[in-house]
This record gives C-alpha cells, sequence and structure tokens, in this order.
C-alpha cells in the first residue's frame, strides 16, 4: 500500500475589511518552521489569488504554499461584527461556507485544516499524523490567561450540546467516518435554519464550529461521548478579538494584552512561548504583519 | 449468594408505588433473572395494586414500622433496609430511578470488593459529570462526603454495613436533632435523605472505605446539569423536552441516554405511557430469551 500523503490546508477568501491570504501566509510559514509535517496547500478564489500575485513577492509565496487550490465559490452574504479591542468594531464578510469542502479538495490523505488566523508555534499537531485516528478537533478551549470560554462557546445553547472548534479539523480521507463527519457538516449548512431551530442557537450568522459540533455530537452517539478524537484533551487556546497584541519578540515569542471581561479597560500583560494561538483580533495581525515577516525573513532569509 | 434489588413503596392518598414498579420493570427490562423485593409500610401490604405484584418478586413490611408515620418523609426508613433484606447481597435503589438497558453482573461485579458502596459520581442527561455545588450545598460547606445515596450496595452481614446501618437508625430517626447539633451555620431547609446518609457515612468515617465510582449513574436534579442560570425550574420535565421510545431509549433535548442507572427525581417524568413502554419491552425480553432457550 502506498504511504498516505500528510499535509496542512488552509483556506483563504479576503473581503474589503481583512487580508485573509496575508494571514494565510504567515500562517503557512509557521506551519513551515515548526512542523515536521509541513506540506502546505492554499484553498482561496481566483480573486484572493490575483491579489496575492500582486501583494505577496513570489519567493514568499513559493516559501508559504506547496500547492495552490483556486475554487471559484458564489460566497453568499454573511456578514459578520469583528472587535478590535473592547473599543473598536467593524462589520465584514464571513466566507466560510466552503470549508466543508476541504475533504473532497485536499490534496492530501491526511490533512490538518487549520484556520488562516491559527499561528502553529510548537510541533503539537505531528503526532496525529503517524496514527489511525480519522477525525480530530479540539473539544475545548482557553483564552491567554486561562478564562473559560464564552459560555455560547461552550455549549449551543443552554440545555444544548458542547461546542466544538473548526479552527483546527484533522482528517483522514480514506477513513469512512471521516467522510460521514463532512457529509454531516455539509448537510448542517445546507439545513441551516432548521438546524439552528433543533439545536437552538441564533441562525443569523453562519458559524462552522456549529456544523462540527453538531456533526461530533453525532458521530458520539448523541450524547457526549469520546468516539472523536480531541487532540488528547488539549485546549484551543484563543486570543479573544478584544485582546491584543503588543510586541512579537520573537517568532515563538509573543507579549499580549489580555483584556478584563468584567471591566475591560483593565488589561493584563501576558507573555506566550512557544504556545499555538488562534488569533481572532484579525487588525492585529495587520497590524504586527511587518514585524512577523522580519522575524520570518532571519530564519528563512526571504 | 443471593442478590437482589430492594426499594421502599409506601403509598399515601396517590398511588406512589408506581413509580417502584417502572423501578422494577426496568431492572427486569435489563436482566428478567434479577431479584427485586418491594419493602411497604407494616400492616399496609394491601395498598400494593394488584397489577403490579408481577414484577416484584418479594413483598415485604417494615419490620420496625414506618418511622415516618409523622412527617411524612418516607426516606426516613432507609435505615430499615438491611434488617429486611431476604438477600445476602442488595442494592438499594430510590424508587425514583430507572435502570435502562444495564449490564447488571458488571454492576454487581463492581460492587463485589465492597461490604458497603455509594457512588461519589454521577451524571448529567448530557453525559457531562454532575456540578455538585447546588444538590450537596451543605455537604460542601461543613467538608461531609458527597455521595449520592439514591443506589446503596450492602452485603448483609458485612460488619462495616451493619455498622453504616446501624449510625443510620438514630440519624434518620432523629435528623432535626442532628441538624441542630451538626450545622451551626448553614442550615439544610428541610428533611433530606441524601445529606443524612453522607452525615451516616461521615460519623462513621467510612467515605474512602464506600466511595465507589458509577460511572452510568444519571441525576436529573435540574440545578446539577450544568445550565446557565439558577433561575430554572425545580422539576426538571418543566424546562426540557423529552421522549421516552417503545425501543426504550429515552431523549432529553437533543441528548440520548443509551444506558444507565437513571434517578429521575421528577414525578412528573413517570407516566403511563413511560410504564406502558418499559413493560412491553419487559415482555418482548421475556419472549426472546423464551425462544432462544
Amino acid at each position: 500500500m502506498a504511504e498516505e500523503s500528510k499535509g496542512v490546508c488552509i483556506i483563504a477568501y479576503n473581503n474589503n475589511q481583512l487580508d485573509y491570504i496575508s494571514f494565510a501566509s504567515l500562517c503557512a510559514v509557521y506551519v513551515k518552521l515548526h512542523m515536521k509535517t509541513n506540506n502546505v496547500a492554499l484553498i482561496t478564489d481566483t480573486g484572493t489569488a490575483e491579489w496575492m500575485e500582486t501583494s505577496v513577492p513570489k519567493n514568499i509565496q513559493e516559501a508559504c504554499f506547496d500547492q495552490m487550490i483556486i475554487q471559484d465559490v458564489q460566497h453568499e452574504s454573511n456578514p459578520r461584527k469583528h472587535l478590535d479591542s473592547p473599543w473598536t468594531e467593524f462589520k465584514a464578510q464571513f466566507s466560510n461556507k466552503n470549508k466543508n469542502n476541504v475533504f473532497r479538495i485536499s490534496p492530501y490523505d491526511k490533512t490538518l485544516l487549520i484556520d488562516s488566523d491559527y499561528f502553529i508555534m510548537n510541533d503539537f499537531y505531528d503526532y496525529i499524523f503517524d496514527t489511525d485516528i480519522s477525525l480530530g478537533l479540539h473539544r475545548d478551549a482557553v483564552y491567554l490567561q486561562g478564562q473559560p470560554p464564552y459560555l455560547n462557546e461552550i455549549q449551543l445553547n443552554e440545555g444544548g450540546i458542547h461546542h466544538w472548534w473548526s479552527t483546527a479539523v484533522y482528517f483522514n480521507k480514506n477513513q469512512t467516518e471521516a467522510e460521514i463527519f463532512f457529509d454531516i457538516w455539509s448537510h448542517v449548512k445546507d439545513n441551516w435554519d432548521y438546524y439552528a431551530l433543533l439545536y437552538q442557537f441564533a441562525p443569523a450568522l453562519f458559524r462552522t464550529d456549529f456544523c462540527v459540533s453538531i456533526a461530533c455530537h453525532m458521530l458520539n452517539g448523541l450524547n457526549n461521548d469520546s468516539f472523536v478524537h480531541d487532540f488528547n484533551g488539549v485546549p484551543l487556546l484563543n486570543m479573544d478579538q478584544k485582546d491584543d497584541v503588543v510586541e512579537v519578540k520573537d517568532l515563538q515569542d509573543w507579549i499580549l494584552l489580555s483584556h478584563d471581561r468584567k471591566e475591560p479597560w483593565k488589561n493584563v500583560l501576558t507573555r506566550l512561548e512557544k504556545t499555538n494561538l488562534h488569533v481572532m483580533n484579525k487588525r492585529a495581525i495587520s497590524r504586527h504583519k511587518d514585524s512577523l515577516w522580519k522575524h520570518i525573513g532571519k530564519v528563512l532569509n526571504v | 449468594m443471593s442478590k437482589g434489588f430492594i426499594t421502599l413503596g409506601i403509598d399515601t392518598e396517590e398511588d406512589k408505588i408506581k413509580y417502584c414498579y417502572a423501578l422494577a420493570l426496568s431492572i427486569k427490562q435489563s436482566d428478567p433473572a434479577q431479584q427485586v423485593c418491594l419493602v411497604v409500610d407494616k400492616d399496609k401490604m394491601e395498598l400494593v395494586p394488584e397489577k403490579y405484584k408481577h414484577t416484584f418478586d418479594y413483598l415485604i413490611e417494615l419490620p420496625f414500622g414506618n418511622t415516618a408515620h409523622k412527617d411524612g418523609f418516607h426516606g426516613m426508613n432507609l435505615w430499615q433496609m438491611l434488617h429486611c433484606t431476604p438477600f445476602e447481597e442488595t442494592i438499594y435503589v430510590d424508587s425514583d430511578t430507572i435502570l435502562k438497558n444495564i449490564d447488571t453482573q458488571l454492576l454487581w461485579d463492581t460492587f463485589s470488593n465492597y461490604d458497603i458502596a455509594i457512588s461519589p459520581m454521577a451524571r448529567t442527561y448530557r453525559n457531562y459529570v454532575t456540578d455538585k455545588t447546588w444538590k450537596f450545598e451543605i455537604e460542601l460547606h461543613y467538608k461531609l462526603p458527597c455521595l449520592y445515596n439514591n443506589l446503596i450496595y450492602f452485603k448483609r452481614d458485612a460488619p462495616m454495613a451493619l455498622e453504616w446501618f446501624k449510625m443510620a437508625d438514630p440519624v434518620f430517626q432523629n435528623w432535626r436533632q442532628v441538624y441542630q447539633h451538626l450545622f451551626n451555620e448553614k442550615k439544610p431547609p428541610t428533611f433530606n435523605k441524601n445529606l443524612l446518609g453522607n452525615i451516616v457515612t461521615h460519623l462513621c468515617d467510612l467515605e474512602d472505605n464506600i466511595s465507589c465510582p458509577i460511572n452510568n449513574l444519571y441525576d436529573f436534579e435540574n440545578k446539577s446539569q450544568g445550565h446557565w442560570g439558577e433561575d430554572i425550574p425545580d422539576n426538571w420535565t418543566d424546562m426540557l423536552n423529552y421522549w421516552y421510545t417503545n425501543q426504550h431509549k429515552l431523549m432529553i433535548e437533543n441528548s440520548v441516554v443509551n444506558s444507565g442507572i437513571i434517578h429521575y427525581q421528577d414525578e412528573n417524568f413517570i407516566n403511563k405511557d413511560i410504564i406502558d413502554a418499559i413493560r412491553d419491552s419487559v415482555t418482548t425480553t421475556q419472549q426472546k430469551q423464551k425462544t432462544t432457550s
């Protein structure tokens, strides 16, 4: 039997507010630098790819991505409110409706799909490529100082099912369970209003986290069992949209501001080293883009 | 060694023994070979409806009479269970409990190394471990054991079991004085069988010896379910949708409880439809067994 191909996929669709391709490029380099399984495929559309041609130098593109898969999809309107610190908010299109297609279009048998704002700073995920695990997602998350997630990030409603995270999804294409998982995800997407009613969550914003939560719930026997692998119980580390990046001291050494939820004018300086980080404040990434590339340049010579 | 389940059923004006009936049916549904004993009030055997009797292998009267006849807190008679059980190994189960697709042999095996055993853990209908802060508020405040006394395994002749039930006698019969002596700050509002069971365990200093985690024990007490707010009804059936199918499947909201010892605690849950569904599945199980043999 031929050896199974392994790699990481990142999806990026730009909008008029956020330059997702620049985030994806940074995240791809982080994968390259910190994981052993570091083939990276970019899934994007023609418009975003053309923008990349003009905004990202060729040698950096080549350093970031091994493959580029263009999938032109009709992005339905899905406006999302973003925050940049507790005091600034803006709306931007959230193009996430074809995320489930990764099962079909990923060039790898074993794939880790990560969001374009997920910075991989260690080799934690490498282990899973050497296992027979069919599917893996984070069951839990914490914020910068170990704060628990917001209530609707723990369960979908008051009496509802557990919330799983689609920020990092591992799957093996050759295993049926993974195919079933993505079929359910697709089915939930196609019947969004029905599932919003059945699982009692607000349907206004399409969220892939809710799709995967329902799919995991079903695969776990409708009773929160442990069939779906949860990365050994390791929680996802989130940086809130209300938090900020103060300084990137080094590629794996970030200084951040963690806001106080009850008194948001208070912030605590937090330092993270060699820790995977889901940077939900996109504008904070934009502000530190140059600094990040400077550090990357020193290591990669690009 | 003879083994069996025992439960306490005391009728008042309304038919309370139907909950014992549902429990006994559910035990038979899990394993028709299991023996079930119903303990009733002294000289009140005639209150057990004739149509229920086929489910019970033993009908026994409280040997010392109903010590709760004044208060009406029938759980006060728990201390008498050791004195009236017809089995050498007994599992006492609260009447507001049902067993669903339980491997009874595994359950007996789990208890086999104990003289008396009570679970320190339970699960919610969503299969999480329950939140103990509300149900065990008093226990946590006074650092008492936090065990779920709705399911008690004991060996009738074991010294440790004798010790526990001997202590339970005065504690359960004189619960007001016990509260007065033990609780100077927070006080429980009324009789609380689970709390008294934990006081007995504390007074005997047996917590470490009798704690036996039962992973499929479910406790549906509404405030222990991990809901977001505390301003919720006491009865979970007033808040959550539920379905019980003829295939013996219990679904609450979007979660299924496939198998377990379910302490539902809410009398609105058990109705004629559910009792009929359990009885039908018992009949089917028995027919299947006859066909196989």
